[in-house]
């Protein structure tokens, strides 16, 4: 089977679920905008009386809007930075991966820009970050550095695009449906594949890659400076930053094995998305949770040999008080189990690591729950703990930004390919380099442009 | 040392008080009485004796001798609290220091070594008794009073320097009183003297009193010596000039020295407009990269620069 | 006794009075001439700069602090009420209710011995707040007080945060305004009306101390325990005597709340040297909660008697 029969092939099978609505999509996109909606009116209330519909007090300043924050956050680590890694090391096996790689970075990255916005006494003064915004604040390194990180997340996921959605053009055309060959010819730029082309096209993604890691570090790094710049017991410690960008990098692994396993399950895709990918990506996830586990230890090995001022009081509620249930889940189910499961090769079958992911997932934003919380009810003065129950309109609001995220993969799964063609096809033309192969798309299927 | 000029302060009040309201209307110069003389041994096992007793009204003279055995390195200086008053040190080479006091005030006052070292507190305390009634007493303080001369103010950098005499009565110097200067300041509503600093006389009678004005203009100093064993209180106003040298600003004022070292506010200088550079480098990219991607666009559109680089 | 002092106040600006009548009329009268047209009153609008320039005025500025002379406090307990200071504060500000911006907290000093200590914002010249203000509505006005521009306050809470001693508040809700402060002339130094979504504090009672008043908890205290300081001048008062304040400071062992933070307070507080001061620690003194300024009937009017009645104080010192 030469590439361009294999082409043949994966355009079959990937661009079938862009085409027809089936009822369960109805049902599942229904119940994501639902749940989103649910989430509005949630905010609604929450703009018309204020903060005070959260459980958050004078104690405890954030809840789980903050802890949403950082998972978020967190989540879109892992996309782009592993996407660009591979690229960049010329890794083969990348390639079914990327475009739901970077995908899942911008769904989570939006979600994660949305949540210090919501959580904000007053919404209606987000200007004044860019009129009075102070370059001291660590608040503002995150305005600056997120939607930064948001952006070059976009055109990273444009760029690569280009070809697909000129290839879209050319198959859908303009009898297919007009928005949508419209939406393809906006996307495609007038990509031919001409050499010039690819040539400009590789010079900025490689640019891109080279930009996307520092810029997903940075913004792990910021989001932990929010806490780690304060003298919060538990929060001020110097290696938050590396700390909370590994985490991210665990918890962003992950949720690509969790997503690719949903893409590969739904859209049929194994003979692309093989069990080769899912033991990559175990590795990737074993190492990452290694270190993350390294940095655990590191933590607070340092605070709990010293127990400095507050620290004691506050361990004694991470580990025997309040909340032990959390952190020991957070710990062994979150973190141990799941490196155990995905080191051991035997252990390492696709249904137990989608299983291991999911609780991955869940232990990290536990993990994220019990930074932020515990840190801001231990009393600062000689007063009562601070107690922090989530409200409704908080738990509406943290579910509708769940289905927010699912709803942005959903929507773009329906509207462009979760598998990059040109780039499975740069592969096995690689593959084949000895046999003359003909350009990718003829200039004949060109559709004609005004 | 702190705590011994407390309590002396805090006693001079008590005994300024004794003196205004006027214990002893009867009073007849001090050199005229006999004096009750009382002699107590030092002793390595404490004073000798522990306990005396005197009338109301009596000059007493208590003269204490030194008397160790065991510790010839002992030193002691003793007081009497309530009385203010203090004796000169003695120690193996000087072994007789003597207090002089009217002993105007009634009850029962605490003589002890004030060298704050080892056990003296605990051993060598004793206590005076005076005891009312008799009337047979009828001593007077000396009276007393504080001079500053226009030349005794001096100021320089800022700093005011003043240089108060103690003399009693017959014009002779005091050595050994505590002088306290005052100031009259006002602030927030309220005004009155303000303590700004105590000195102590030297052997001609003189305290040296150094000022750093947080005030500018005529400022009112009050200099008052509270009396001491056979000494009356005194007390004395003058003006002084004053100005403020100290300019403060924020974060740094008179008291606890503050403010960050300065290559920590040069930084804050520049690292902000470091941060927005480097984020404007990042959005220059890109734009540069999205305007790579609108060109492709005009590759092939058959124009000369496409089909030049094609 | 002529004291030469140059006013505080930067000069051609007379003292400001937030509440007084005239104002408070002034304000209704300007908001029925807006009314006409349509156009709401702006508030003052203050320099919020989080830096403070070096200004070469012709006087020292003041440089306000506090003392809390501890051997004084007893939480009110011995006279059966609430602390009053804390009441004097909620009456001054009309502070919302549910927040208190000066807190009496029982603690333990060495060795388990029980004292009361009334903790109000630090004012640290280091101040960790005013650092992670993302808009600047946080900083510190030239005589070293950190307020807050609740014009700009964003109510992102990460002053908060930062705040090691947990002194700020936020406005979770719509606040409990009295009637007639919306007419009130806000400034940063006399925050009212208090707004939903932003962040409280006290604030030295700025506004009291441009009117040469020390602040409403120090002239609340039954005690004289809290006193204001001026550290420029160095002299500080609680309302009956004048004193030295680093001569203070230095004679009763003052220390500052977690001052290895370098947080570099302003509030001094004196345990004193060897006093006995607390309480014993079998007697459970619990302070009594103090009453909002609903609950003391608080109104604009009674507020504005009161600092009338201030205006004349008593220039009898110690003498």
């Amino acid at each position: 089977m030469n590439a361009s029969e294999r082409q043949q092939r994966l355009e079959e099978r990937v661009l079938a679920p862009l085409t027809g609505f089936s009822q369960t999509w109805f049902i599942w996109t229904g119940c994501l905008i639902a749940l989103s909606v649910l989430g509005f009116i949630a905010y609604a209330y929450q703009v018309r009386d204020g903060l005070a519909v959260t459980g958050m007090g004078d104690d405890v300043i954030w809840g789980v809007y903050i802890s949403n924050f950082v998972f978020f956050s967190g989540l879109s680590m892992a996309g782009t930075f592993i996407s660009a890694i591979l690229r960049l090391t010329g890794a083969e096996w990348r390639r079914p991966l990327t475009r739901f790689s970077e995908l899942t970075t911008v769904a989570a990255l939006s979600m994660c820009a949305l949540m210090p916005a919501i959580d904000m006494g007053r919404p209606d003064r987000l200007w004044h970050l860019l009129v009075y915004g102070r370059l001291e604040s660590p608040l503002l390194w995150d305005i600056l550095v997120i939607p930064t990180y948001l952006a070059a997340s976009l055109i990273y996921l444009f760029l690569f695009l280009i070809p697909d959605s000129a290839l879209l053009r050319d198959r859908t055309g303009v009898r297919v449906s007009g928005a949508r060959h419209r939406l393809y010819s906006i996307f495609g730029v007038r990509w031919r594949g001409l050499p010039e082309q690819r040539r400009r096209l590789e010079l900025g993604g490689t640019i891109m890659m080279l930009m996307i890691i520092p810029l997903g570090v940075a913004t792990h790094s910021v989001v932990s400076w929010i806490f780690g710049l304060t003298f919060r017991a538990g929060w001020n410690s110097t290696i938050f930053a590396p700390y909370f960008a590994v985490g991210a990098l665990y918890s962003g692994t992950a949720m690509l094995i969790t997503v690719m396993f949903i893409f590969r399950r739904v859209y049929h895709l194994e003979e692309y998305l093989t069990e080769k990918h899912f033991q990559y990506l175990a590795i990737l996830l074993a190492a990452f949770g290694i270190i993350y586990l390294y940095f655990t230890f590191a933590e607070y090995l340092t605070v709990t040999y010293k127990l400095e001022g507050g620290e004691d009081l506050l361990l004694g509620e991470l580990f025997f008080g309040r909340y032990a249930p959390l952190v020991w889940f957070g710990f062994f189910g979150g973190q141990l189990l799941p490196v155990v499961i995905a080191a051991i090769p035997k252990t390492r079958t696709i249904p137990l690591l989608v299983t291991v992911s999911v609780l991955a997932n869940i232990g990290m934003w536990i993990k994220r729950f019990v930074i932020v919380v515990p840190s801001l009810s231990l009393p600062l003065m000689p007063y009562a703990w601070g107690v922090y129950t989530p409200t409704a309109a908080e738990i509406f609001i943290t579910i509708a930004s769940f289905a927010g995220f699912a709803l942005l993969i959903t929507i773009f799964a329906k509207l462009f390919p979760i598998i990059s063609i040109w780039e499975m096809t740069e592969g096995w033309e690689e593959e084949h380099s000895a046999a003359e192969v003909p350009p990718a798309m003829p200039p004949a299927q060109l559709a004609p442009q005004g | 040392m702190k705590s011994r000029r407390l309590a002396l302060a805090s006693l001079a009040i008590l005994l300024a008080f004794t003196v205004i309201a006027g214990v002893h209307p009867l009073a007849t110069p001090a050199v005229a009485q006999e004096a009750t003389k009382i002699t107590v041994k030092v002793t390595d096992s404490g004073l000798d004796p522990e306990t005396i007793e005197v009338e109301q009204g009596k000059l007493v003279e208590i003269t204490f001798i030194w008397d160790h055995k065991a510790y010839p390195n002992e030193e002691h200086i003793m007081v009497l609290e309530g009385y203010n008053v203090e004796s000169d040190k003695i120690d193996a080479q000087h072994k007789e220091a003597t207090i002089k006091i009217v002993a105007n005030k009634p009850g029962t006052f605490t003589f002890k070594c004030d060298l704050e070292c080892d056990l003296h507190d605990f051993l060598q305390n004793g206590v005076l008794k005076v005891k009312t009634g008799s009337g047979g007493g009828g001593a007077a303080l000396t009276k007393t009073k504080i001079s500053i001369e226009p030349a005794a103010i001096s100021i320089k950098d800022g700093k005011v320097t003043v240089n108060a005499s103690l003399l009693d009565d017959k014009d002779q110097p005091i050595p050994k009183g505590d002088i306290t200067f005052f100031i009259n300041q006002s602030f927030a509503g309220r005004s009155g003297l303000v303590e700004i600093g105590e000195e102590r006389t030297g052997p001609v009678g003189q305290a040296r009193f150094v000022y750093e004005p947080t005030l500018t203009g005529t400022l009112k100093l009050t200099a008052k010596f509270e009396g001491m064993g056979i000494y009356d209180a005194s007390e004395l106003a003058v003006d002084i000039p004053a100005s403020r040298a100290f300019q403060a600003e924020f974060g740094e004022s008179v008291l606890p020295a503050s403010g960050h070292s300065q290559e920590l506010v040069e930084l804050k200088d520049w690292a902000p407009a470091a941060l927005i550079s480097l984020i404007a480098l990042i959005w220059a990219a890109f734009i540069f990269i999205l305007y790579q991607a609108w060109r492709v666009s005009r590759v092939g559109d058959g124009g000369p620069g496409g089909d030049a680089s094609a | 006794m002529e004291t030469e002092r140059t006013s505080p106040q930067p000069a051609g600006k007379s003292p400001r009075q937030p509440l007084s009548r005239r104002r408070l009329l002034g304000g209704i009268g300007a908001a029925a001439a807006l009314g006409a047209t349509g156009v709401i009153p702006l508030a003052n609008h203050v320099s919020a700069e989080p830096e403070v320039k070096a200004s070469a005025s012709t006087g020292p500025k003041r440089q306000w602090a506090m003392v809390i002379d501890l051997r004084k406090c007893e939480g009110c307990t011995t006279i059966d009420k609430a602390p009053q200071c804390v009441e004097a504060c909620n009456a001054e500000h009309f502070v919302p209710p549910g927040q208190e911006w000066l807190q009496v907290f029982e603690v333990e000093g060495p060795g388990g011995h029980p004292h009361f200590l009334p903790r109000l914002c630090m004012q640290c010249e280091n101040a960790p707040c005013t650092k992670v203000c993302p808009v600047g509505a946080t900083y510190h006005n030239e005589e070293g007080i950190v307020l807050i521009n609740h014009d700009r306050c964003i109510g992102c809470r990460m002053c908060m945060a930062a705040c090691p001693y947990g002194v700020r508040r936020f406005n979770w809700g719509e606040p409990e305004n009295p009637p007639g402060a919306a007419l009130a002339n806000y400034s940063p130094e006399y925050p009212l009306p208090h707004r939903k979504g932003t962040v409280e504090k006290c604030m030295l009672c700025a506004h009291r101390a441009k009117d040469g008043k020390i602040p409403a908890c120090a002239s609340g205290c039954p005690m004289f325990a809290i006193s204001l300081a001026d550290m420029t001048e160095d002299v500080a008062t609680n309302g009956k005597d004048v004193f030295k304040f680093s001569r203070f400071l230095a004679d009763n062992s003052a220390y500052r709340l977690k001052e290895d933070l370098g947080t570099k307070p302003r509030v001094w507080y004196i345990p004193g040297h060897g006093q006995e001061y607390g309480h014993h620690v079998d007697d459970n003194l619990i302070p009594k909660e103090p009453r909002s300024w609903q609950e003391q009937g608080m109104t604009l009017d009674k507020l504005e008697e009161k600092h009338k009645a201030e205006e004349h104080p008593q220039t009898e010192g110690a003498k």
